[in-house]
């Protein structure tokens, strides 16, 4: 029974730190340009299928397609931004607020019913696996194991980055006090065009570790997105470690919950977190107050 | 405006609601009738989102929740025999007293948040309907009973008195809605609107306002949700609080303009007639739900207050004096 728990344990982390990857994305695109981005899981869902279609069309190993993907979405993102968000984000806070969600979840339709278009609405992935390495009465699943670790490096690559470039503390400066940033002669679309094209490429990145593990179908988008939100809202806006910490609380609550009281119970919990938190503690449980 | 040019609008309108009320009579297809019926759904759950997410500035997607919680409390009752009056008051009051109970902790919330919030309130209910098997059937939905032979004229011709009912719905809704919001109740929600702050400064009781906001709004979708489950005589978790009936009617009333009358309505006038017309001339399986998500796409970068205000629609309405209903 110990084993078993912490077996669940061990496996709710490394769904947590994919959740993370892709949650923390969400997080500072709201940060920085205030936009809800509800087609969020819908990038993810870019990335699993470009990724599937690199691993069976060109027989490319499923770690160095995440490499091809970065590029890729970087310029994805570029171009969300300057094309699409762009136009809106001269407007007053409400009504950006209403032409994000109008705008995204027009995005997130589209994306969703053009790739059922192109590839089939049934559900895909990648086949790969690992050899799991077994201690004593505990097996870990080493893809999940090695996926966590490529995970972990990035988000120490990317929070030093976000720590010590220009790029990082305009970032911050903006999502802290946007009229200050704007004095000191920070140039907030371009930041804005960055932030978009990092959020982009981590939910790519994400998305392809996602078809390796789960079966991937093209409306998965929506419902991710709100779990992201259900992570960025437990562990504060625009914070790495917050996001990365609120994944892993996501993570084990569904496996525990589906462990406790059987798999259909597992979806709902992102949901009634989502509530409780914005109810109980809505500046997140370790964020700061946000007004 | 003078006074013959509101007394012909008036006439207009009259003449209209009695297009609706004479096409089933002209015309026996079922098609046209089940598809007004729909229409008539996405109207009143349009304008009825419209209270509050535009005349008090709360935007609330989770809206379609009361829609889905009248459905299937109507359903649920029916299915235990329970007449059609009954089934409906519980519809209602299930939906008073649950935006009642939940109006204290979620209008703590702000913008963004009491939206993510709400969302999480219908995507919770989804599941709900799924999981508790006992009480919702599950994934197989609510099947209602057809009615049997030899009853009244009225539940036998299911299809009609339903579209009757979503049409004498409609036309309430809209009418009660003109009053309440020009009244001084809707100033109360447009001050809140505003300045929350400086509402209250001015006496106005904040949160009697909102909760009283949030329960009118429901009535009208626990309604729409009775007349929906009884035209179809099948609900299922997906229809009733699936993403299309959470998030279609809010785009409407969003690209028409919130916050005054005519916004919803041309909102759902033109996304059904859009809807329609790619339904029809689409044959592919695909490709319509695109076509939607560029229609939003463009209205979110092009109209930045909807429809109704643009200048292209601001005339006409203006011309026949109506532009206090668009305002």
């Amino acid at each position: 029974m110990g084993a078993y728990l912490t077996q669940l344990a061990i496996l709710g982390v490394l769904l947590g730190g994919l959740y993370a990857l892709a949650a923390f994305g969400l997080s500072i695109i709201f940060g920085v340009s205030r936009v809800l981005n509800v087609a969020h899981g819908d990038l993810l869902l870019l990335g699993a299928l470009l990724s599937y279609a690199l691993f069976y069309g060109l027989g490319m190993h499923p770690f160095l397609i995440m490499l091809a993907i970065i590029p890729i979405f970087l310029l994805v993102g570029f171009a969300f931004e300057r094309f699409l968000i762009r136009p809106i984000s001269n407007r007053s806070p409400h009504e950006l607020l209403i032409a994000s969600i109008l705008l995204t979840l027009g995005v997130s339709m589209a994306v969703s019913d053009l790739s059922a278009w192109l590839g089939g609405a049934s559900a895909k992935g990648i086949a790969y696996s690992l050899p799991s390495i077994s201690i004593g009465s505990l097996v870990f699943p080493s893809i999940r194991l090695l996926i966590m670790a490529l995970i972990l490096a990035m988000t120490l690559v990317l929070s030093y980055y976000l720590k010590s470039s220009y790029v990082g503390r305009a970032m911050r400066a903006i999502t802290q006090d946007r009229e200050g940033a704007m004095i000191v002669g920070v140039n907030i679309p371009r930041v804005s065009m960055i932030t978009f094209g990092i959020g982009a490429a981590t939910a790519a990145v994400a998305g392809s570790f996602y078809i390796i593990l789960f079966p991937t179908n093209p409306y998965l988008g929506i419902p991710l997105t709100v779990k992201y939100l259900a992570i960025i809202v437990l562990g504060g806006l625009g914070s790495l470690s917050g996001a990365l910490l609120g994944g892993i609380i996501l993570g084990l609550a569904e496996q525990f919950s589906g462990f406790y009281f059987g798999g259909i119970w597992q979806q709902p919990v992102a949901f009634i977190l989502l509530i409780l938190i914005l109810l109980i503690r809505p500046q997140g449980i370790f964020g700061r107050s946000i007004t | 405006m003078d006074g013959r040019m509101k007394k012909l609008t008036l006439v207009g309108a009259i003449l209209i609601v009695l297009y609706f009320a004479m096409v089933p009579i002209i015309s026996d297809s079922t098609y046209s009738m089940s598809a007004l019926l729909i229409f008539f759904l996405y109207i009143v759950l349009a304008q009825s989102y419209d209270l509050v997410g535009g005349h008090l500035g709360y935007m609330n997607l989770g809206h379609s929740s009361f829609f889905g919680l009248g459905a299937y409390v109507f359903s649920i009752l029916s299915l235990r025999a329970a007449p059609g009056s009954v089934s409906v008051l519980a519809a209602v009051a299930a939906v008073v007293i649950f935006s009642l109970l939940i109006s204290y902790p979620f209008f703590r919330l702000r913008g963004a948040y009491f939206a993510l919030a709400m969302f999480g309130v219908i995507l919770l209910f989804e599941r709900l309907a799924f999981n508790l098997e006992g009480l919702t059937q599950g994934t197989a939905g609510i099947s209602l009973p057809l009615p049997p032979a030899g009853s009244s004229a009225f539940s036998m011709n299911y299809l009609v008195s339903s579209y009757y009912l979503g049409l004498l719905l409609t036309v309430g809704t809209l009418v009660a809605w003109a009053i309440l919001t020009n009244s001084k109740f809707g100033l109360a929600l447009h001050s809140i609107r505003e300045d929350e702050e400086v509402a209250e400064t001015f006496g106005i009781n904040s949160y009697r306002y909102k909760t009283a906001a949030l329960a009118l709004s429901g009535i009208p979708a626990a309604l729409m949700g009775c007349i929906f489950a009884w035209s179809q005589k099948y609900i299922h978790p997906e229809s009733v609080f699936g993403l299309e009936i959470t998030l279609f009617p809010i785009a409407m009333a969003m690209l028409g303009g919130t916050g005054a009358i005519f916004g919803p309505l041309v909102g759902a006038i033109f996304l059904t007639g859009v809807e329609d017309i790619i339904w029809t001339n689409v044959q592919a399986e695909y490709g319509k739900l695109t076509a939607y998500g560029i229609v939003l796409i463009i209205v979110a970068i092009a109209m930045p207050h909807g429809m109704i205000r643009t200048r292209l629609l601001q005339r006409p309405l203006r011309f026949l004096g109506l532009g206090w209903l668009a305002t």
